[in-house]
């Protein structure tokens, strides 16, 4: 056999199935030359990996809350808006289908406090042309534990984004200094009832046997919902944009249920973003998305952002 | 239609991973990562999920990148203010940053080919997938990551003026 080459020593070290495996094997075993590259190789693999991953610290920018007595605080990163391609998203956002709930119980959690979250982030400058001028600082920051065994009805805090995009308002960022709070309940009034219209008929069609409804959304229409069946899933909005994801567990269940990794569709007024959440607690999510990351209070069947409560809503009725 | 959700947990944390390295910026690499995933979702079927998953977010890097770097220096430039407002980070922090900061300036110098074969490597792509997503030849992958690891390493030290300890 001939010395191997880099390309079939790395295929080789890289586990490719390859009909002369063993053949390379018992070469590499005879020849000290290639054993030598087939070394050089494993280092050369082995170094690209450790470098490679220094490139994980990166953070979302998630700025962190003060802690508060009695209540969660809640970290609101910075929101950077980028215009994304609208052409085809009311379409897509047809084929958003509805999170089956997933539930997992977890006896040992049940009346244990929420478990802080330690966020870790580190935010690079550097761009993929653009020469680093300087490494940003990383922040370690974890949120106050609250008093054990209770959970308050969590609090949103927010914090001053750097760049927030109202809802239809496309996506150029707003002026920093902008809280979220002012963010829900303007983003809110600004979506487009058509749009909500035109998406509510075609995912209740596309859910099947899970209506899923994107009612008006206006703040005040939403708190007056009623309550829909538990098979229907509850909807807020936040920031701007409504806010889809899995339905709370039954009153049944364990209230302390994990559902971690769940996805949620978080539904822009151009569009659909796929996000998770996590519950935290016995009435709490941690919702995270497109660098974005807060947390909610469960109450009652809905969710509770920045003290406003979205409850679930009814199907609007189909015309004829 | 896909099951979205398998299709997420299966795929979403490796492929933020591959776009947050190719990116250096976690956000954008979720944008992306978000954008792939609806784009999936129209599909009917998809052959090779992975495949198909880190082709279309190759791309869709390779678009945004030509058309957003102004305005992401802008962003940059906002969330390095509000940056400066948040607790400072310990010693360690800052050795990281460096150090991460070398990494990427060690990746910058790969060719744009060379550095998403490597990222897609580092995610378990297979040889096969790999020259799907980027459009080569499947016998000439093990030559392209032959060639990045060792541009990598090599950039690496010189950076770093230590041996990376292969």
């Amino acid at each position: 056999m001939k010395h191997l080459d880099e390309g079939t020593i790395h295929a080789w070290l890289d586990g490719e199935p390859r009909r002369d495996a063993d053949e390379i094997e018992r070469h590499v075993a005879a020849c000290a030359e290639c054993a030598a590259r087939v070394a050089e190789a494993r280092g050369l693999i082995a170094g690209s990996s450790r470098i490679l991953s220094a490139l994980d610290d990166v953070g979302s920018g998630i700025v962190p809350g003060g802690g508060g007595g009695g209540g969660e605080t809640i970290v609101v990163k910075t929101i950077r808006i980028r215009p994304m391609r609208i052409v085809g998203w009311l379409a897509a956002a047809g084929l958003v289908v509805a999170v089956g709930v997933r539930t997992v119980a977890d006896s040992r959690t049940v009346g244990t406090a929420v478990t802080a979250t330690t966020t870790t982030t580190a935010t690079t400058t550097a761009a993929p042309a653009t020469p680093v001028a300087k490494a940003p600082a990383a922040v370690v920051n974890e949120p106050a534990k609250p008093e054990a065994g209770k959970i308050a009805a969590a609090k949103v805090e927010t914090t001053k984004v750097a760049a927030v995009a109202v809802a239809a308002a496309a996506a150029a960022p707003t002026a920093k200094g902008l809280s979220l709070q002012n963010v829900v309940v303007t983003g809110v009034a600004e979506q487009r009832r058509t749009a909500s219209a035109e998406v509510t008929a075609t995912t209740a069609a596309e859910l099947g046997r899970v209506p899923v409804c994107f009612a008006p959304v206006s703040a005040n229409a939403m708190k007056q919902a009623s309550d829909l069946s538990a098979a229907n899933q509850p909807r807020a909005a936040f920031a701007g944009r409504v806010l889809m994801f899995d339905s709370t567990p039954a009153a049944a269940e364990p209230a302390a249920a994990q559902l971690a990794g769940s996805v949620f569709r978080q539904l822009r007024d151009s569009g659909v973003v796929i996000g998770a959440w996590r519950r935290l607690g016995t009435d709490s999510v941690e919702l995270r998305a497109a660098g974005l990351v807060t947390r909610a209070a469960l109450m009652g069947g809905g969710i509770s952002i920045d003290g406003t409560t979205w409850r679930r809503s009814v199907c609007p009725p189909k015309g004829p | 239609m896909h099951d979205a959700d398998r299709l997420f947990r299966e795929y979403h944390a490796p492929l933020v991973r591959y776009l947050t390295r190719r990116l250096g910026d976690r956000d954008w690499a979720e944008e992306v990562a978000q954008e792939t995933f609806l784009r999936a979702l129209r599909q009917s079927a998809l052959q090779n999920e992975r495949a198909w998953l880190f082709t279309v977010a190759t791309n869709l890097v390779r678009d945004a990148a030509r058309t957003e770097s102004r305005r992401r220096r802008h962003l940059e430039l906002l969330a390095a203010e509000e940056q400066g407002r948040m607790v400072e980070s310990p010693a360690t922090e800052m050795e990281r940053a460096e150090e991460r900061a070398q990494a990427r300036r060690a990746l910058e110098q790969l060719a744009e080919r060379d550095r998403e074969a490597l990222l897609m490597r580092e995610e378990g792509l297979n040889y096969e997938e790999i020259a799907a997503a980027l459009g080569v030849a499947v016998g000439s992958v093990g030559t392209t990551l032959s060639r990045a690891r060792r541009r990598l390493v090599q950039a690496f030290e010189q950076t770093n003026g230590r041996s990376v300890g292969r």
